[in-house]
């Protein structure tokens, strides 16, 4: 082979290999914005209904796993934490074993007659 | 003296892996802004800073304003962990049985800087007031008022000019009005909202 077609050759090799690799890294993030986007859209719907405030307001995290899960049944890898204005109110699991980790957050002021302000941290991941 | 071969095969794979790697960053930079999630975060703080009054305000009559501005500073505190700006300028009208003939009004001020604004009621007497208000600061003044008439107050910030109406009655009122901007890489969300409750 002349050493020019060796040249390209070489070039064309890792522009394919980087090329797969990098296009799989964007597809990821597309996807975590994807359910970033469903969970919240699910997690504003279920608060519209009056079903989730008191349960935030109240660290009831079974009833807002309960709550999400009837909402978005095909959604598995995810874990409510409640959060006052200092710390976590409610566990938070161990997710170091976890790939592609991340949050999708909503605040509430409290619930009705009762100040108490909170976010509800969802946890997800692959 | 020319380059050999191998160093050719270098330089090029260099090249090649430099010019993919800008344009991974530019389609993840693509991937991030292509969503409206920012947008949604914005109208849960704008929609829940808008309810407080609401949950706050019936048991906790004497505490409504501090809770106010105690749930401003919980929004502000997430807005800023995100590296966004939140600004914040709101205005507090009362008018109680136990005091009708006065006017409360309060300005909460969320900027980054002190603010003044002038605040001007229509009336048979026209009032104006200045108020001076300190970063993160309250300050309040009263309006002479009547029950059973009807009354504007106007006033700018330094985002738009408002206008609030009141029709007073036998009812104690309570108005908020509160204008929200956050903004940072690629986000401006600017809104407004007025509420006036009435009770007993």
């Amino acid at each position: 082979m002349s050493f020019l077609a060796e040249v390209s050759l070489s070039v064309i090799l890792i522009s394919v290999f980087l090329v797969i690799l990098f296009n799989q890294n964007f597809e990821n993030s597309m996807s975590t914005s994807k359910s970033k986007n469903t969970i919240f859209s699910a997690i504003s719907s279920i608060e519209k209904k009056n079903q989730l405030r008191y349960f935030i307001a109240n660290d009831d995290v079974e009833k807002i796993n309960k709550t999400i899960k009837n909402s978005v049944p095909n959604l598995k890898n995810f874990y409510p934490v409640v959060y006052n204005k200092t710390t976590n109110t409610t566990y938070i699991p161990d997710l170091s074993n976890k790939k592609n980790v991340y949050t999708v957050e909503y605040i509430i002021a409290g619930d009705y007659g009762n100040y108490n302000p909170k976010i509800l941290r969802v946890f997800l991941w692959d | 003296m020319g380059l050999n071969k191998g160093q050719f095969y270098i330089i090029s794979a260099a090249i090649i892996i430099l010019v993919l790697t800008l344009i991974q960053i530019s389609l993840r930079e693509y991937g991030t802004k292509n969503f409206d999630f920012e947008k949604s975060y914005n109208i849960n703080y704008f929609n829940e800073i808008k309810r407080e009054i609401s949950i706050s305000y019936f048991l906790e009559n004497d505490r409504s304003i501090e809770n106010f501005v105690d749930f401003l500073g919980f929004v502000e505190k997430n807005i800023n962990e995100k590296r966004f700006d939140f600004d914040s300028v709101s205005v507090i009208l009362l008018n109680t049985n136990n005091n009708p003939s006065k006017l409360n009004l309060t300005v909460v001020n969320f900027l980054d800087e002190p603010t003044e604004i002038t605040f001007l009621i229509n009336s048979t007497t026209s009032q104006e007031k200045t108020l001076y208000i300190d970063k993160k600061q309250t300050n309040s003044t009263l309006f002479d008022v009547s029950r059973n008439e009807d009354y504007k107050i106007s006033f700018s910030t330094r985002n738009g000019f408002y206008e609030i109406k009141l029709d007073l009655i036998e009812k104690d009122l309570h108005v908020l009005f509160s204008e929200i901007l956050i903004q940072g890489k690629n986000i401006y969300y600017i809104d407004k909202f007025e509420k006036h409750i009435f009770l007993q």
